[in-house]
């Protein structure tokens, strides 16, 4: 069967923008709006993947078992049970205890001692994360590039990556992934320099005349609120780090942490902050329309700094339509090289993807693709029949 | 007068939902970067988030009357239904709980009243207030990690094991007896301190009053004196917390929800707060609202078994 989509212009992101569970019309019947919302089949998926969907129970578990019809072959392991567990040192606990196989290990969990880990085998991914400190460029304080340049200078992104991931993560210097095809390598990072920082500061007028480690000008000391988000420790962290940081190169950065719903609502969709720090989530597309282009600063859009570069407009528009993935990579590394001389984020880190898994489990393979590449062959993975811990009492699987 | 309480308690729950920024629509559409505006606004308007919020609650309250609680925004499936799910387990631990307060408290408390300033009275004020003062999730985790971790004896979190459909039904309720222990024992250490102490002076009030000089005068035996002469006068005071603790105990339930990975509805609640669930929220406000105003009635009802002098008309 052929499904055939038409568009009035070339967008090269579509096909990735057209992943869609199957719905199987024999299960639904054709049910449409509100009555597919609530079909009860929404909660009994049907599909032709490697497991079939058996159970749900609310805020427990999720069961799967292997689909013998797979066009692959059935899969190896037949059963998956997912469960729920909202604590994540209690998760941590259930894994010492060997009653879990897998579990995705926070930076401090990973570096735990050797013990925890002594019948699991832990792995270190790039993840299609990075966390950024972005300025609100609609503010009088940084719409000078200089004022960015010096606050660039005076960050260390290294502390960072140490302190916050410790040392599980990489320095980030643009909006894209080592591993995607877009990162310009030949891009270098403002190195962290808290002297250049201050002569920076000091010939844009910035200076501390009344000597109580601020700098000021016109009267005014040098100050302004970073806000993130409640309930994520990397973040808050690297803001307290940045704090201190910034308080050497003498500018005094206060922080709010903010419940998300009034975080989003109240001060990103309302550009009502100076700075913060925040992360995007990488599609494996390059395309960044919404976040850099001049036309998506209204309220609610994501380029809530204000930025505006005609060339990355171009860029962005260009791109979208081009398919000639050699083109496109020149268009997408020029962009990177602009986005970061531009300082519109000062772009900090991106944190792994460390998962962990029971080492009775063979046969899995990792390709460089970020989160996807691991456990993308699950299908494959097999346990040894002098391994296999919970036998299957069920044999028709 | 409980019909116009619970009106009050859905207008109140519905108004203040109202008040907390953002909307059931956000967790879909905040900083997706591949969700368009017109998509945005699309959603809206089929969960009606741009009627007026009066508009809206009078909708809720007609489909109310006919007890139909809506339907989640989250997975679109009947508020009842989940609610439907995921109650007993919380009143089954709800209930355990509080019946493992009561008798320890008023043991503890009649005994620490009777023998006072003995060695007895001051160990347990002692452990009482510890018990009172650590937090709650810590003693909750150095319980995980003593019997479950160490000594194996304990499940460390959930309410079945993973091989439950497998099992016998003696097997089964042995399984979840096991899951129970920690939870129901951890969430009775914070109500017990109050409620012991409670007791203990109630107790060493009544023990001091002229009618149990009098049965003791009588030369009934001292277990008597207590346990049916004084005892159940001490008892009115506690009944009254009785009534008070119930919603405590159910507000409270959540974190102890969270922290075993217990499936009840303290989750359930939680989570349609952080989703701005409103039909969800609606629903469980209204649930804890009549349990609420049932805790009260029963406790109406105890103070008459335990006062003869109190009688409904």
């Amino acid at each position: 069967m052929t499904v055939k989509v038409t568009y009035s212009e070339p967008y090269v992101p579509a096909l990735e923008s057209w992943g869609i569970g199957i719905i199987p019309k024999h299960v639904f019947g054709g049910a449409k709006g509100n009555a597919f919302n609530e079909h009860p089949a929404n909660k009994k998926p049907v599909g032709t993947g490697p497991y079939i969907f058996k159970e749900w129970r609310v805020d427990e578990k999720i069961v799967l078992e292997a689909n013998p019809k797979y066009f692959d072959g059935r899969p190896h392991i037949a059963r998956y049970i997912f469960r729920v567990i909202p604590d994540n040192s209690v998760e941590f606990l259930e894994l010492r205890n060997k009653s879990i196989d897998t579990m995705l290990l926070t930076p401090d969990q990973y570096h735990a001692y050797e013990e925890f880990f002594e019948s699991y085998n832990r792995y270190r991914l790039p993840r299609a994360v990075y966390t950024y400190f972005a300025f609100n460029l609609a503010r009088p304080l940084f719409k000078d590039i200089k004022i960015r340049k010096a606050l660039a200078h005076a960050i260390n992104k290294s502390e960072l990556v140490q302190a916050v991931v410790m040392g599980l993560g990489s320095e980030a210097t643009g909006p894209f992934l080592p591993l995607s095809w877009a990162y310009n390598p030949a891009v270098k990072d403002f190195e962290c320099d808290p002297e250049l920082a201050k002569s920076i500061l000091a010939e844009a007028g910035w200076l501390d005349s009344d000597s109580d480690g601020v700098l000021d000008k016109g009267g005014k000391p040098f100050e302004f609120t970073l806000i993130t988000n409640q309930g994520n420790k990397m973040r808050s962290l690297s803001a307290e780090i940045i704090q201190q940081q910034l308080k050497k190169a003498g500018i005094r950065m206060h922080i709010r942490i903010i419940e998300w719903s009034t975080f989003i609502q109240n001060f990103v969709d309302k550009k009502d902050f100076d700075a913060m720090i925040l992360g995007w989530t990488t599609a494996p597309d390059p395309d960044q329309f919404s976040i850099w282009h001049s036309s998506q600063k209204k309220e609610g859009q994501f380029n809530f700094i204000s930025y505006e570069n005609a060339r990355v407009d171009a860029i962005l528009e260009e791109g979208r339509r081009t398919f000639d993935l050699e083109k496109r990579k020149k268009l997408y590394q020029e962009m990177h090289r602009i986005v970061h001389d531009d300082l519109p984020y000062i772009f900090l880190y991106y944190p792994d993807y460390l998962p962990v898994v029971h080492e009775r489990f063979e046969g899995m393979r990792q390709v460089p693709l970020s989160t996807f590449g691991f456990g993308w062959n699950f299908d494959k993975w097999y346990v040894r029949e002098k391994n296999v811990k919970y036998p299957v009492i069920n044999k028709d699987l | 007068m409980m019909i116009p309480l619970l009106l009050g308690i859905t207008l109140m729950t519905f108004f203040i939902m109202q008040l907390a920024p953002g909307k059931p629509t956000d967790l879909v559409t905040d900083l997706n970067t591949r969700m368009s505006s017109e998509a945005r606004e699309k959603l809206v308007k089929l969960y009606e988030l741009d009627r007026p919020w009066h508009e809206r609650y009078w909708k809720w309250l007609k489909r109310m009357s006919r007890l139909d609680f809506g339907t989640s925004f989250r997975d679109g499936r009947p508020v009842i239904k989940k609610i439907a799910e995921s109650l007993p387990a919380t009143l089954l631990l709800n209930i355990l709980s509080l019946i493992l307060i009561f008798t320890a408290a008023l043991a503890i408390g009649i005994f620490s009243a009777v023998k006072k300033d003995s060695l007895f009275d001051k160990i347990s004020t002692f452990f009482v207030y510890l018990g009172f003062s650590v937090p709650t999730f810590w003693v909750a985790l150095l319980l995980m990690i003593g019997l479950g971790l160490k000594l194996g004896l304990l499940p460390i979190s959930g309410l079945r094991s993973i091989h439950y459909s497998d099992l016998s039904a003696w097997r089964k309720f042995l399984d979840m007896s096991a899951h129970l222990v920690l939870p129901v024992f951890v969430m009775a250490l914070t109500g017990l301190a109050g409620l012991a102490r409670y007791s203990r002076s109630a107790m060493l009030e009544v023990i001091r009053q002229d009618y149990v000089r009098t049965a003791r005068a009588k030369g009934l035996p001292e277990r008597t004196v207590i346990l049916k002469h004084a005892f159940r006068n001490a008892l009115i005071p506690i009944v009254t917390l009785l009534g008070l603790m119930l919603p405590e105990l159910i507000g409270g339930s959540f974190i102890f929800e969270t922290i075993f990975a217990y499936p009840g509805m303290g989750r359930l609640g939680y989570d349609a707060i952080m989703a701005r669930d409103y039909p969800m929220l609606m629903g469980i406000g209204t649930i804890v609202a009549l349990l609420t105003l049932a805790g009260n009635l029963l406790a109406d009802l105890l103070y008459a078994f335990c006062d003869p002098r109190i009688r409904y008309q």
